[in-house]
C-alpha cells in the first residue's frame, strides 16, 4: 500500500514536470511517423486484380 | 540376380536412364529444366571434398498413392491413356559406394553388421519417378547445402522411409513434384509441398494435388476457366483450397502502381507550411516507396517461416506470366548482409523514422520450385529476384505476392506485429527522433510456444524468466529486441515481448515480457511513470491549434500513444521496478 502510494506520488510529481514545450516535440516527433505508417498501408493494402491472375508457369 | 531393384554409379549418364518415364527418350532428360539443378544438387561436395551422391539405388515396381489419386481422377478418362502403367519407379540415392549383391545381402539379413549400418545411414533420399510425361513424383530428399554459410529450413518435417523392410532413420525433408500438367500447375505443386508441414502443425488432412484443383473451385474471373487440363489457380481459388481444409490465410499482394510518396509529399510542403518530418525532405531525396516493397516480402517469409509456417510465394516474370513456389527456410545474415542492406535503404530509413528490422535483412530463401527442383536458392533484392546456385538464366522477375496458411484462430498477423515493432521501436528508441541513432534492432517471428520456453529455461533474462510457469497459447509471436553494433548489426539480446496471435485486444496483445539487462529494463521503468503520454493525448486538439491544423492525416500519432498508455499499463500489470 505504502509503495503504490509513493508510486503515485511519483506520476503525479512527473505529470507536472511535462511543460508545454515538451508536449509539441513529443507531438512533432509522433508527427514523422505518419510516413512510414503510409508507406505500410500501402504495402498491405490488397490489390483486388492481383486476386485473380493465374500462377500457370 | 532378378529384376526388382538394379544398382548403378551416380554418374550424369545413369541419372538421365533412372529420371526418365517409360514415354520419354533418356536423350531428351538432360534437356528437361529441372535436371541440371538435380545432378547439381546431388553432386555438391560431401564433408570428404568428394560429390555427395556414390550410388543409385532403383525400385523398379512402387506405389505411388498420390500419382495413384491423380490417375484415378483424370487419366483413367483417357483413352489414349489405356495402357498407361498405374506403377512407378522409386529411385534412392546414397552417398556411399555399393554394389547389387552387397544391397541384396542388406535387404535379406537377419541382422544387419556394421558396414549395412553404415549404408543405411547413407541415405540421401528418393525420387517417385511416374510413368507420364511430367515424371517427377514425389521426392523426399536431404537438405544438401551448398556453400558453407548457415542455413536454417525450419518447414522440413521427420521424414520415415522403408526401403524393401529396411527403417531408413528418420530425416528432415520437405515432399515435393514437379507439376503434371493434366491436374495442376505450379500452384498447385507448391500448396501441395506447402500443406505437408500445414498437416503437422494443425493436423490437416493431406490431399493428392488433383483433389487439391478440384477444392480450388471455380475461378472469379470473367472468362471461366476449366479446372482440368489446370492452367494455373490464382490466389482466390487457393483461398478456397484453404477454407475447405479447415485453415485461414495471411496474404501480402501489394499494388504494383507507382505511388510517389516523397514527392506527393514535398508537392504539399510547396503549397502550405507543415510540421513534421516533410520540413526535411529535399526535392532530390524523394522515394518511390514501392522499390521498398521487397523489404516488406523478405521480412513476411522470415516471420512465418522462422517458426515453421510455410508460404506460397508468387513472382512476375517481365512477359506478365506469373509463377508459385513454395517457401522452406532461409539462409542467415552474414556482415556482407549487414553492410549491404545499410547501403540499399540507408536514405530511406532516414527519410522514414523506422527500425531497423532483422527480418528485412534476410535475402536469400530456399523454395521448392517446381519449374526448377526442390532447394532452389532466390535472393530477394531492390533489383528483383536472382536465383543462385542453378545453371537455368532467369529473367527479370519480380516479387508479386505471399500467400501464408494459418489458422483460424489467429486473428493477430504479420501486419500487426510489424506494426507493434514500429511503436516499440519509437518508445525504446527515443533518442533516434534526436540523433537518428538506432539503439535497439528488431527480430519479430512466429513459433509455438513450447520452443519459445524451452528457449528462455536456457537464458538468464534478468526479469520476466517466472513465464515459464504461466499457461501460453500453443503459438506466440515473439518480438525479440537487440543492442545494436554500428547501427545495424544485432549484438547482446535485450528484450523479447510475447504476443497473442489469438489475442481480442488489437492494441496491445503482449501478453509476456522478458528483459535481459539492467539498462533496458531502467527504460522500461521510466516509460512506466512517465505521464507525457496521458499528458500528449489530453493536450491533442485537433484542428483547432496552430500549428496542427495543417495536418491532413494524424491518426498514426493518437494510434501510437494510444499503444503508449496501453503498453504502460501493460508494465504496471507486470510490476516492472
Amino acid at each position: 500500500m505504502a509503495k503504490q502510494t509513493k508510486s503515485k506520488k511519483a506520476m503525479e510529481k512527473n505529470a507536472n514536470s511535462i511543460s508545454q514545450d515538451s508536449i509539441q516535440a513529443y507531438w512533432d516527433s509522433l508527427m514523422k511517423l505518419n510516413a512510414e505508417s503510409k508507406r505500410l498501408e500501402q504495402v498491405y493494402k490488397i490489390n483486388p486484380e492481383s486476386l485473380s491472375i493465374p500462377f500457370n508457369k | 540376380m532378378n529384376n526388382k531393384f538394379e544398382v548403378l554409379p551416380f554418374t550424369q549418364e545413369n541419372l538421365c536412364e533412372v529420371l526418365r518415364s517409360e514415354s520419354q527418350h533418356a536423350e531428351d532428360i538432360p534437356h528437361k529444366i529441372q535436371f541440371p539443378h538435380i545432378f547439381e544438387y546431388f553432386t555438391r561436395k560431401g564433408d570428404d571434398g568428394l560429390q555427395m551422391a556414390k550410388t543409385i539405388l532403383v525400385e523398379n515396381d512402387y506405389f505411388s498413392q498420390s500419382f495413384f489419386d491423380d490417375y484415378k481422377t483424370k487419366h483413367i478418362d483417357s483413352y489414349s491413356a489405356r495402357e498407361l502403367n498405374k506403377h512407378c519407379k522409386r529411385v534412392h540415392f546414397f552417398s556411399l559406394e555399393f554394389n547389387y549383391t552387397a544391397a541384396e545381402s542388406l535387404f535379406f539379413s537377419e541382422s544387419l553388421n556394421k558396414n549395412q549400418v553404415k549404408l543405411l545411414s547413407a541415405y540421401l533420399g528418393y525420387i517417385v519417378i511416374r510413368p507420364i510425361q511430367y515424371p517427377i513424383g514425389a521426392t523426399i530428399l536431404k537438405w544438401i547445402p551448398p556453400t558453407k554459410d548457415k542455413y536454417n529450413l525450419p518447414c522440413l518435417v521427420k521424414n520415415n522411409v522403408n526401403l524393401f523392410g529396411r527403417k531408413i532413420n528418420p530425416y528432415s525433408s520437405l515432399i515435393f513434384q514437379e507439376q503434371d500438367k493434366l491436374v495442376g500447375a505450379c500452384a498447385t505443386s507448391a500448396l501441395w509441398s506447402i500443406l505437408e508441414k500445414c498437416s503437422r502443425n494443425f493436423k490437416t488432412m493431406n490431399y493428392s494435388p488433383s483433389r487439391l484443383t478440384e477444392l480450388a473451385g471455380e475461378n472469379t474471373n470473367n472468362i471461366p476457366r476449366r479446372l482440368f487440363p489446370n492452367s494455373g489457380l490464382d490466389i482466390n481459388q487457393l483461398c478456397s483450397v484453404l477454407k475447405r481444409i479447415g485453415l485461414d490465410w495471411d496474404i501480402l499482394s501489394p499494388s504494383n502502381e507507382s505511388e510517389k510518396m516523397g514527392e506527393q509529399i514535398v508537392d504539399n510542403l510547396n503549397d502550405e507550411p507543415q510540421i513534421g518530418f516533410t520540413e526535411h525532405l529535399d526535392e532530390s531525396e524523394t522515394y518511390n516507396t514501392v522499390d521498398f516493397n521487397y523489404l516488406s516480402f523478405r521480412s513476411k517469409l522470415y516471420a512465418y517461416i522462422k517458426g515453421g509456417f510455410p508460404s506460397l510465394f508468387g513472382i512476375r516474370f517481365s512477359d506478365n506470366t506469373y509463377h508459385a513456389v513454395a517457401s522452406i527456410g532461409y539462409r542467415e545474415v552474414s556482415e556482407n548482409d549487414y553492410n549491404n542492406f545499410n547501403n540499399d535503404v540507408e536514405g530511406f530509413n532516414k527519410q522514414f523514422t523506422r527500425p531497423i528490422i532483422v527480418n528485412e535483412m534476410i535475402d536469400e530463401f530456399i523454395f521448392h520450385d517446381d519449374q526448377i527442383g526442390p532447394f532452389t536458392s532466390i535472393r530477394i533484392t531492390k533489383n528483383g529476384l536472382f536465383s543462385v546456385w542453378n545453371m537455368i538464366e532467369i529473367a527479370k522477375i519480380e516479387p508479386h505476392s505471399l500467400l501464408t496458411p494459418i489458422h483460424p484462430t489467429w486473428i493477430i498477423n504479420h501486419q500487426h506485429i510489424e506494426d507493434i515493432v514500429h511503436k516499440l521501436n519509437f518508445i525504446m528508441n527515443p533518442s533516434e527522433t534526436v540523433q537518428n541513432s538506432k539503439i535497439l534492432i528488431w527480430d519479430f517471428h512466429l513459433t509455438k510456444s513450447n520452443t519459445f520456453k524451452t528457449g528462455v529455461a536456457k537464458s538468464k533474462p534478468k526479469f520476466g524468466k517466472e513465464c515459464l510457469l504461466n499457461s501460453l497459447p500453443e503459438y506466440v509471436w515473439l518480438i525479440d529486441a537487440y543492442h545494436s553494433i554500428n547501427n545495424v548489426k544485432a549484438g547482446e539480446k535485450s528484450l523479447t515481448v510475447v504476443l497473442d496471435p489469438t489475442s481480442i485486444n488489437p492494441i496491445c496483445p503482449i501478453i509476456e515480457i522478458l528483459v535481459y539487462d539492467f539498462s533496458t529494463l531502467n527504460i522500461l521503468k521510466e516509460i512506466r511513470i512517465n505521464n507525457m503520454y496521458i499528458e500528449t493525448l489530453r493536450s491533442y486538439r485537433p484542428k483547432d491549434k496552430i500549428p496542427y491544423k495543417n495536418m491532413k492525416d494524424n491518426s498514426r500519432a493518437i494510434e501510437q500513444l494510444k499503444f503508449n498508455i496501453a503498453f504502460r499499463t501493460f508494465l504496471e500489470l507486470k510490476k516492472i521496478k
